[in-house]
């Protein structure tokens, strides 16, 4: 049975889309068929992590959801990222968000039939035979991204250590269990003073009453290689990429 | 607290003030010092060089009476009437000529006891001529030419004359007296009332009797005239005063001529003139010397209305036991005023240095103190933690990093103490803020509430376990994942 995973953050710029494309790739490197949808209609962004130039590829989410093509159609194979640095086991595939501005523009002031979504995902999952299905929500509160949270297994909420991340989580911790995500996760990233990492781990499960899978450290290396590769490919050794191999077995076998 | 902003300058201003001020002082008086003992010397100069040549005024004459005199007592045999010879006559004309030309200022004469006077004088065109009278015979006057053109000797003319030699003061004195004498300052009627003073010495044979008076009437009109033909400084005063106060040679006035009030000039009328530099001369000649009486060459000076004026005064002719006093009178202006004026404006030069000096000097404790208040600024705003990045204060530091000096490297250290210090007080805000897992319930459930109303939200929950399980059972569906799985061409 395949996994959906919805990873979501309530701001902006939590590294949300970095995350999940790492995820995508530390699970895929296990031998598992991975597909990642970008439902960042807005802003869209991991097809950059990914090596996707604009116009690489035909259709996009926004044209299946439009009634264009299959979602099949609108999706592609980027396991090269894997086999690039050596790893011969797993599939990745992305249906990215459309890049062209008119595009977003057109989604923005007509709308999409949201259902359409679910439908999207469950057909992705039996075509590709998917081990696993992440996607990478649109930040805050909206109908797909609430659609997204209701259908998924595993709910992993990103967060940075401030006052309003902390505030936008407890919202988004409430609307998962009201929706009744069976697995809700908290993943803390670029927090500063690793020594404070275990007291802030404590603090932050209690007050969400959530498991934290882990903390992330704001880290030079990661802001500089920033959307261009995969930073726990690029880097396997690094700390960083430790929590993350970490974070995608527990969420694997959740 | 002294605040370094004023401190600073004060002391800077202090130093040039003493360094700068206290030399081109030191310089300004020494200067002036040295120009005015330079005048004094020159004035010291001039005034000797004209006693000097005022002497010869006096003294020629008088070497020749003496010179004449010794002649005549040296030839016994000789009388007074041998010059009726007409030979005798064009010899002692002859011999005549040289005085005649070269001593034009004092008139030979010769005497005899009965009356006859043998005179070297001039024509009113000035030619000189030997004058021969005799006052037994009615007063009976002949003139004979003295000249180098083959005439010495002509009678000119020939007519009667009043004057009585025998009568005449320095005659009776130099008799009465058996010596050489100087009469006293007279208006002389054979010399048209001009001033005179006659130097006489009479000659005596061997039983004592009178043989001859040969004597020379010295015109003061000659002293006078070489006075004014003196070429001395502007504002410049050159006179000889006797110890009666009368005025006997001036360089700017000319001298009372013998009439009928027979008036002399006298220091005092100097006094009462109109020439502020002669009364303010006379002023203070009359105050250094009360009796009138110069003893020796003097030097001072006098400040007359905001002008310096120096003043040689020395006895003059004391020798030939005259009480005659020159006194030259030169102002400072006229004499140095090139000098005075370099000086003066060396000064003003030097006074216009110390102000830029200052002003420059201010403007260069303002450029080095400003960097250290400003760092006391920036230090006092860290310390009370009211420092903004975007503030003066900061931009005034970051100026100030810009210098290529120790103040730029100080400001430099300063803005990266600063940055470290924001960057640490960040940080901890951060580390603090991270660790304050503060969530607003009220707030929470007020942004729950606004999605959970929702008609979708309450519908999507209604079917958000049925919708996970449907999708479930869809994957899980026999035939759903038989078969190979997809060639992996999705998109391709």
């Amino acid at each position: 049975m395949a996994h959906v995973i919805s990873v979501h953050s309530f701001r902006g710029g939590t590294g949300k889309s970095n995350i999940t494309a790492n995820l995508a790739a530390l699970l895929a490197s296990t031998g598992k068929r991975v597909g990642v949808i970008d439902t960042d209609i807005q802003s869209p962004g991991i097809h950059a992590i990914f090596g996707l130039e604009p116009g690489q590829q035909k259709h996009s989410l926004n044209d299946f959801l439009w009634g264009r093509c299959t979602i099949e159609a609108a999706t592609t194979e980027v396991t090269a990222v894997l086999r690039n640095k050596g790893i011969a086991k797993g599939q990745i595939y992305l249906t990215p968000g459309s890049m062209q501005s008119s595009d977003i523009t057109r989604m923005l002031s007509e709308g999409y039939d949201v259902g359409l979504l679910n439908s999207g995902f469950q057909e992705l999952i039996e075509r590709l035979e998917l081990d696993h299905l992440l996607i990478d929500t649109h930040p805050g509160v909206n109908e797909e991204t609430l659609l997204s949270i209701a259908i998924s297994d595993v709910l992993m909420l990103i967060l940075r250590p401030d006052r309003q991340d902390y505030q936008g989580t407890a919202v988004a911790v409430e609307l998962a269990r009201q929706l009744d995500v069976p697995n809700l996760f908290l993943l803390v990233n670029k927090a500063i003073t690793p020594a404070d990492f275990p007291a802030l781990r404590e603090r932050i499960e209690s007050t969400y009453d959530t498991p934290v899978l882990g903390i992330l450290p704001l880290a030079q290396e990661m802001a500089v290689l920033g959307s261009s590769d995969l930073f726990c490919l690029t880097k396997p050794d690094h700390p960083i990429s430790a929590t993350l191999k970490s974070v995608a077995t527990k969420i694997a076998a959740a | 607290m002294r605040s370094i902003r004023f401190v600073f300058p004060l002391i800077l201003t202090f130093q040039m003030v003493v360094a700068v001020g206290l030399t081109g002082t030191i310089a300004y008086l020494s200067h002036l010092k040295e120009a005015r003992e330079t005048a004094a010397e020159i004035v010291n100069v001039i005034g000797s060089t004209m006693d000097e040549q005022l002497y010869q005024y006096l003294y020629i004459p008088m070497t020749l009476t003496e010179a004449y005199a010794e002649r005549v007592r040296l030839q016994p045999q000789r009388r007074f009437s041998d010059i009726q010879d007409p030979e005798t006559r064009r010899r002692v004309i002859d011999s005549l000529w040289t005085q005649s030309r070269l001593v034009p200022w004092a008139n030979l004469t010769l005497t005899s006891p009965t009356g006859q006077m043998l005179r070297i004088d001039r024509t009113e065109t000035g030619t000189p001529v030997l004058k021969l009278s005799d006052a037994r015979k009615g007063g009976m006057l002949q003139r004979y030419l003295i000249d180098s053109a083959g005439r010495s000797g002509t009678r000119l003319d020939h007519g009667r004359t009043v004057f009585d030699p025998l009568q005449q003061d320095y005659y009776r004195d130099a008799v009465t007296r058996h010596q050489r004498i100087l009469s006293p300052i007279y208006f002389s009627a054979v010399s048209s009332g001009a001033p005179v003073v006659t130097i006489a010495d009479p000659v005596f044979d061997d039983s004592g009797h009178v043989r001859l008076v040969v004597s020379s009437d010295i015109h003061l009109d000659a002293i006078n005239g070489h006075l004014q033909g003196l070429t001395l400084p502007p504002d410049s005063l050159t006179f000889i005063f006797d110890t009666s106060g009368r005025i006997v040679a001036s360089s700017n006035f000319d001298l009372e001529r013998g009439g009928k009030d027979r008036k002399a000039g006298r220091l005092d009328d100097l006094a009462a003139s109109d020439n502020p530099v002669a009364r303010a001369s006379a002023k203070a000649l009359k105050e250094r010397f009360p009796e009138l009486t110069v003893s020796r060459a003097n030097l001072f000076q006098f400040v007359a209305k905001g002008r310096r004026n120096y003043v040689y005064a020395a006895p003059l002719f004391a020798d030939f036991g005259l009480n005659w006093q020159l006194a030259v009178v030169i102002s400072e202006s006229g004499l140095i005023e090139n000098l005075i004026r370099g000086v003066r404006t060396a000064a003003w030069v030097s006074l216009g240095l110390l102000l830029i000096s200052i002003l420059v000097g201010l403007r260069t404790a303002g450029w080095m103190v400003r960097p250290i208040l400003t760092l006391r600024d920036v230090v006092k705003a860290v310390e009370k933690d009211q420092l903004d990045l975007q503030g003066k204060l900061l931009q005034k530091l970051r100026d100030d990093a810009h210098r290529r000096n120790e103040f730029g490297e100080l400001a430099t250290a300063a803005l990266g103490m600063v940055q470290e210090v924001e960057a640490r007080h960040d940080l901890l805000e951060s580390q603090l803020e991270q660790l304050r897992v503060a969530v607003d319930a009220s707030q929470t459930r007020a942004e729950i509430e606004q999605v959970t109303g929702t008609p979708f939200f309450r519908s999507l929950q209604e079917q958000a376990r049925a919708l996970r399980e449907q999708n479930r059972q869809r994957r899980d569906e026999p035939g759903r994942t038989d078969g190979a799985r997809p060639t992996d061409e999705a998109g391709k």
